[in-house]
């Protein structure tokens, strides 16, 4: 299955792709250089969310850029390259999560502090920020990729079990329990707080 | 939970990922009843929070890891010796002129036939190799074929050349001196 490709990703854009992934095959390390530069906000976006660690999440999308440099050659440049990356971001970082066994810290500096003039305002956000990403670190590893790719890359269920390499219906599930055990957190956190 | 309808529906029904049928079933439901009606409030909320939480990643870090992907992939693309080609290709250009500019006298002596095979040597500059070039064979006074390959990539430059020649260059990576030495036999032998 093809992931259905976003209409500002127009086919003059996968076009262009297909020639940089072409040319970096062929040995050029500018193409590969664009094509790191078209994916670097997603991949290291997609990494965040799931390590809920900044640091943790840099090395995980370095690594996916070299993992697609060693693979270049088995990628077929007629195919969106997105869901390439996200399904190899997605096995680093359950391999970083299962290496570190949840020890990895949540880091709250994921958010920037600018912008954000009122200290009340930025006390509460920062509040939030602690609650969800504490709610989310509840989650199962792959509870968490199928949050990230449905509620936050808003990807259709049926683009995330692509990604993802599951059934539509594993999806499903695994997205209606990380719902309702975020739910719950929130829910039990609000009665503390009463 | 008390009531038929399940939670795990209520949680798919905020974003259609339920069929017409359940969604009609849940939609109807949530209507009627108070505590259903409240937990899709907090799902919302939480979903809300959870779009909220994340924001695009900084440039600070999107740098560190274009830098540190291309430094890691420096060598395996040969890119300081594509630094080093070019700069070799440059080079060439502005040091063989005058032997260019001879090479129509020569050319009806030498044919490119006899050429031999010069190698321009890439070499990092903490290694010990760069003084011990090794035996750079026979070099007759004739057409050189001058082939600089240096990682996956080779370039191969034709010229004439007369006498020994030295080119050292030094390449906008610190860590790369391209040495090329072209012998004539006349000095060899």
């Amino acid at each position: 299955m093809q992931m259905a490709i976003p209409f500002d990703r127009c086919m003059f854009e996968q076009d262009f792709l297909r020639r940089l992934i072409r040319e970096a095959k062929a040995g050029d390390a500018f193409a590969f250089e664009r094509i790191i530069t078209a994916h670097e906000h997603m991949v290291l976006r997609f990494a965040q969310r799931i390590l809920l660690n900044r640091e943790a999440a840099k090395d995980a999308a370095q690594e996916a850029f070299l993992r697609l440099y060693k693979s270049l050659r088995e990628v077929d440049e007629t195919r969106d390259l997105s869901a390439w990356l996200y399904r190899t971001t997605s096995n680093i970082c359950y391999d970083i999560l299962r290496r570190t066994k949840r020890h990895l810290s949540i880091d709250l500096s994921i958010e920037p502090a600018d912008g954000r003039p009122n200290p009340e305002e930025s006390m509460n956000s920062a509040q939030q920020k602690r609650l969800v990403m504490s709610a989310l670190k509840q989650l199962s590893a792959r509870e968490r990729e199928v949050i990230a790719l449905r509620d936050l890359e808003g990807h259709s269920t049926a683009e995330v079990a692509h990604i993802l390499g599951i059934s539509e219906g594993t999806v499903r599930s695994q997205l209606s329990t990380g719902r309702i055990k975020i739910k719950n957190f929130v829910t039990i956190a609000a009665r503390r707080k009463l | 939970m008390s009531c038929p309808i399940e939670e795990e529906l209520l949680a798919l029904s905020l974003s259609g990922d339920l069929d017409a049928e359940q969604t009609a079933s849940v939609s109807a439901h949530v209507k009627e009843c108070d505590i259903c009606r409240n937990l899709m409030a907090v799902l919302q909320l939480s979903q809300q929070l959870l779009a909220n939480t994340f924001e695009e990643p900084v440039e600070e870090d999107l740098r560190f890891v274009r830098i540190a992907v291309n430094g890691q992939l420096a060598s395996h693309f040969g890119r300081r010796a594509w630094f080093a080609v070019a700069a070799v290709a440059a080079g060439l250009a502005i040091f063989l002129t005058p032997s260019l500019v001879r090479r129509n006298t020569d050319e009806q002596v030498h044919s490119v036939a006899t050429a031999q095979r010069h190698d321009i040597l890439v070499e990092p500059r903490t290694a010990q190799a760069i003084p011990n070039l090794g035996p750079l064979g026979q070099v007759h006074r004739r057409v050189h074929r001058v082939v600089a390959q240096a990682g996956l990539k080779t370039v191969v430059l034709s010229t004439n050349v007369s006498g020994r020649s030295e080119l050292r260059m030094v390449t906008a990576d610190p860590d790369v001196l391209i040495l090329m030495q072209m012998d004539d036999n006349t000095h060899a032998n």
